[in-house]
């Protein structure tokens, strides 16, 4: 397999489920498109030999044949998370469509790469592939090379958007198809605002998201995003969710994992401004033969920032998880205050999980901290309730919702808040269902 | 505090005190590595033919390998033509007692502090002593021997025990197993073999000192410890070098045999050199240690105080095969100056109720980097497996670096590991406390510091860990202000 994924013609065959290279565009862009195609066809797809890549086996990528991307005519928007009736913003495989979006009202601004032009051009040029540089990894280099639109948000200085705005990314096809969303969000300063991305596609066929998204955070902001994915049963999705904040920043990103068969996030956040704030949160709900790989990467580029982070599994048949979190300090980065916590519950014999926090730490006066904990759920505790008269499955049933309940009770806005634990209480019947 | 940093320095920046050299002759093999220099080593050592076709059919699988990257070390590649794989003190005929031992490798040992002189020996240790490549002279041998317990230098071993070596060498440390073990296996002059046999608790800590004394030379040892049914023995290991400006390489094999309710012990403290204070010259430090607990409620257990040594490259390992055994790991690892540890442990859970605990203390001063890497590995089989894992990092001065890297891998769904993990410097107000109550800014430090790394002293025998306390208070240089 390691030589299929680096084999040229399959290589390039991937290349070929993007635009052809006549695509017409700026210079820059077609440099940049380039560049990130020779890196493809240089690096190929990350192996298990890759530590960064150790337990994510990426072959069943490389055994699928995927078709040029799927044309955008043939979408109805349907699987839409309901409840949502702020702005939506409709993205199907990776092509922006205004006629599936409810678009968001002024101040805020939409705008797509194809028609941009002037200063809005210039934005995309300095902020597209700033963060996430086709180096990092294969798959930065595929979507760079392969992405049929760019989707650009921005939210001026001195804005607040009260509704949460909401970015769904369909697929949608009938054969195996591969499509590369690329999205990019700039906040001005001082603005405040929380973006809700779902990830939807069809059941039982395989295709590939491979999405790409850039955050560009203004001094003083306050930034919520919250990833829901739920693609398809035989889907693979491979999000890379990048973040760039500036000083006094508070920012805080949850990343739902439900759906997909094999699901890898890489989230890349630096702090790049003192007294920022950084939380990230995830919470992975597998059953069946799902694989979750969650890679963070914190970033201490600059003093007196504070980051939390809280990420938990549940696991169900014979489903596997990984989470690699590092926090890196760099020199300089005093009164720097990080915390890392890692907690998985295995819910059958069958299920296993493979932790890395990891803390590398250049600067002196600083309070870092991680923990790890992996295993099953606490039979003292079944046995208590079970003590008080609850049925075995209604006391499991409890104690995974308690397990789940506290990575949501940090979304800050009540409403979404309430969504999302209606959904992952739906979620954990489902497991349940599954097997225990 | 920048006015008591000076007291701090002078006391901290005490040198190696180590570093001498003993002019003693040395009869040593040419520069570089081949199979003739390989057949020559068996040769002068005399070993039997299995030793040899081992020491083969490593180097040959020696040839296809790389040296690893994976570590978070940075050195210059290492010419392994430029090293010279045997070097042993001459000696004119075959030792019949300590008395025919050249008197000036006497003195260095003595100057060392190593007690080999019999009437100087301090209560209840067996010391084996090995320079550079050869065992000089191991103690207290007969009163050993009344027990049945065998312990002396590996060549000695090979000779009147072969059977054992051959049962038992490479069974925890394959040949194959990875660059510097497999170098290892090829060249390993000498080192010490410990059997200790069934039901046997062995009477007196068992000790070796290690020496680097010869130029240019690699150090390339290996140790067998094997406990029968039931037997306990603890094992302490010693090891310094000369002052040099080039970098010396040192890598050992360790490999360790826990059968039935069997216990084994083993304490290093390790300072080699470290090189000076702009990091030129010391030891490279790559040494492969692992540890089986073959039986039912064996139990092994690594404590190690790493304080010397340019570049530590370790990870004192234990497999857990046997139901219900026990794997321990305590280390405190300096890094000052320029030196750079990556060393941790594995531990990898396969039979049941297995359960292991990590204490890991990692000190960093100066433009020290020390990083801490570990494996939990849990079987499938592994049903209730437990393990505990604490890694403290304490930063002393903003150039030095504190990484943690662990590992853990579950596979059974009854088992549980938790890890936990901290950075930090010595709190401003810990020392106001201090000061405050009288005590010096240094004393107050040397106290924080012994505080901090009290859970990995109390694994030590006694005198080793008096001596493990001064070592942490000389390694450590004006670091803190």
């Amino acid at each position: 397999m390691t030589q299929l994924m680096s084999n040229t013609s399959y290589l390039q065959g991937l290349l070929a489920t993007g635009p052809n290279s006549s695509t017409p565009g700026p210079d820059w862009l077609q440099a940049r498109r380039e560049e990130a195609r020779q890196q493809w066809l240089r690096a190929g797809l990350p192996t298990n030999t890759d530590e960064q890549w150790r337990f994510t086996d990426l072959s069943l990528l490389a055994e699928t044949s995927f078709s040029i991307r799927h044309s955008a005519a043939a979408m109805a928007a349907d699987g839409r998370p309901a409840g949502s009736d702020g702005a939506e913003l409709v993205l199907i495989n990776g092509k922006f469509s205004v006629q599936a979006s409810r678009l968001p009202p002024a101040p805020v601004r939409v705008a797509c790469l194809d028609q941009a032009s002037g200063a809005e051009l210039a934005t995309f040029e300095n902020l597209l592939g700033a963060q996430a540089r086709p180096a990092h990894h294969g798959l930065i280099a595929l979507n760079t090379a392969n992405f049929s639109d760019v989707v650009l948000v921005e939210v001026p200085g001195g804005v607040a958007v009260e509704q949460p705005l909401n970015l769904v990314v369909h697929s949608v096809g009938a054969e195996p198809f591969a499509s590369y969303p690329r999205i990019l969000l700039k906040v001005g300063d001082n603005s405040s605002v929380t973006v809700v991305f779902s990830f939807t596609g069809p059941d039982n066929l395989t295709y590939l998201t491979n999405s790409v998204l850039e955050t560009y955070v203004g001094a003083g902001s306050r930034v919520e995003l919250v990833k829901i994915q739920r693609e398809g049963t035989s889907s693979l999705h491979i999000g890379s969710d990048y973040a760039h904040l500036d000083k006094d920043v508070r920012f805080q990103s949850l990343s739902l994992n439900q759906g997909g068969l094999l699901v890898r996030n890489n989230v890349t956040v630096t702090l790049a401004g003192p007294g920022s704030e950084a939380t990230l949160n995830g919470l992975s709900m597998t059953a069946g033969r799902q694989h979750v790989d969650n890679h963070t990467m914190l970033d201490h580029a600059r003093d007196h920032c504070a980051s939390h982070e809280l990420y938990k599994s549940l696991l169900a048949g014979r489903s596997s998880g990984t989470f690699t979190g590092k926090i890196l300090v760099r020199p300089g980065s005093q009164k720097t205050d990080a915390k890392q916590t890692s907690k998985s519950v295995l819910l059958s014999g069958q299920a296993s999980m493979n932790s890395q926090p990891q803390l590398e730490i250049y600067a002196d006066d600083v309070k870092c901290t991680h923990g790890s904990t992996n295993g099953p759920l606490d039979e003292e505790q079944l046995f208590y309730l079970r003590a008080r008269g609850l049925a075995y499955n209604q006391a499991r049933a409890m104690l995974t919702v308690a397990f789940a309940a506290d990575v949501l009770a940090r979304v800050w806005q009540p409403a979404l808040r309430g969504t999302l634990e209606d959904l992952v209480v739906a979620e954990l019947h489902r497991l349940e269902r599954e097997e225990f | 505090m920048p006015t008591d940093t000076g007291t701090i320095e002078s006391l901290a920046n005490k040198e190696y005190e180590w570093g001498f050299v003993t002019d003693i002759d040395a009869d040593a093999l040419p520069k570089g590595l081949n199979e003739d220099i390989i057949r020559e080593i068996s040769r002068r050592k005399d070993e039997p033919e299995f030793l040899l076709e081992f020491r083969l059919k490593a180097y040959r699988h020696w040839l296809t390998m790389v040296p690893p990257q994976w570590a978070n070390i940075k050195h210059p590649p290492i010419n392994f033509q430029d090293i010279i794989y045997y070097s042993a003190p001459k000696s004119k005929k075959k030792l019949a007692s300590l008395d025919e031992v050249d008197p000036e490798l006497l003195r260095t040992y003595a100057k060392l502090g190593v007690p080999l002189a019999e009437q100087k020996l301090l209560a209840n240790v067996a010391v084996d002593a090995v320079f550079d490549s050869v065992s000089v002279a191991t103690t207290f041998k007969a009163k050993l021997a009344e027990m049945g317990v065998i312990f002396g230098s590996f060549s000695e071993a090979v000779k009147t025990h072969p059977e054992l070596v051959r049962k038992y060498l490479g069974s925890v440390v394959p040949y194959s197993d990875n660059f510097y073990a497999t170098l290892n296996s090829a060249v390993f002059s000498d080192g010490s073999f410990c059997f200790v046999p069934k039901g046997v608790r062995c009477p007196m800590e068992l000790s070796t000192y290690f020496r680097i004394n010869a130029k240019e030379t690699g150090q390339f040892e290996r140790t067998l410890i094997i406990a029968e049914e039931g037997a306990y023995v603890s094992y302490l290991e010693g090891c310094t070098a000369p002052m040099r400006d080039e970098n010396q390489l040192h890598a050992a094999v360790v490999e360790l045999v826990a059968l039935d309710n069997a216990q084994i012990k083993y304490s290093t403290v390790q300072n080699w050199y470290p090189g000076d204070k702009q990091g030129k010259g010391g030891i490279y430090n790559f040494v492969t240690k692992r540890g089986k607990c073959l039986g039912q409620n064996s139990r092994i257990s690594w404590t190690q105080v790493e304080t010397g040594s340019a570049i530590t490259w370790k990870y004192p390992s234990v497999i857990l095969q046997g139901d219900n055994s026990i794997g321990e790991f305590y280390s405190v690892a300096l890094a000052n100056n320029y030196q750079q540890a990556d060393t941790g442990t594995k531990m990898i859970h396969i039979g049941r109720n297995t359960r292991s605990t990590i204490v890991s203390k990692g000190i960093s001063a100066g433009h020290g980097q020390n990083t801490y890497r570990g494996l939990v590995k849990v079987l499938k089989g592994a049903a209730n497996a437990r393990n505990y894992t604490q890694c403290d990092s304490l930063l002393l001065g903003d150039q030095c670096g504190a990484h943690t890297f662990p590992y853990i891998e579950m596979k059974n769904t009854t088992s549980r590991a938790e890890h936990e993990a901290s950075t930090s410097k010595i709190g401003e107000d810990q020392l106001f406390y201090c000061k405050q109550r009288g005590i010096a800014l240094e004393d107050a430090v040397n106290m924080i510091i012994n505080g901090f790394c009290k859970e990995v002293f109390k694994e030590l025998p006694m005198e080793f860990a008096v001596e493990a306390q001064k070592l942490l208070g000389v390694s450590l240089e004006g670091s803190v202000g």
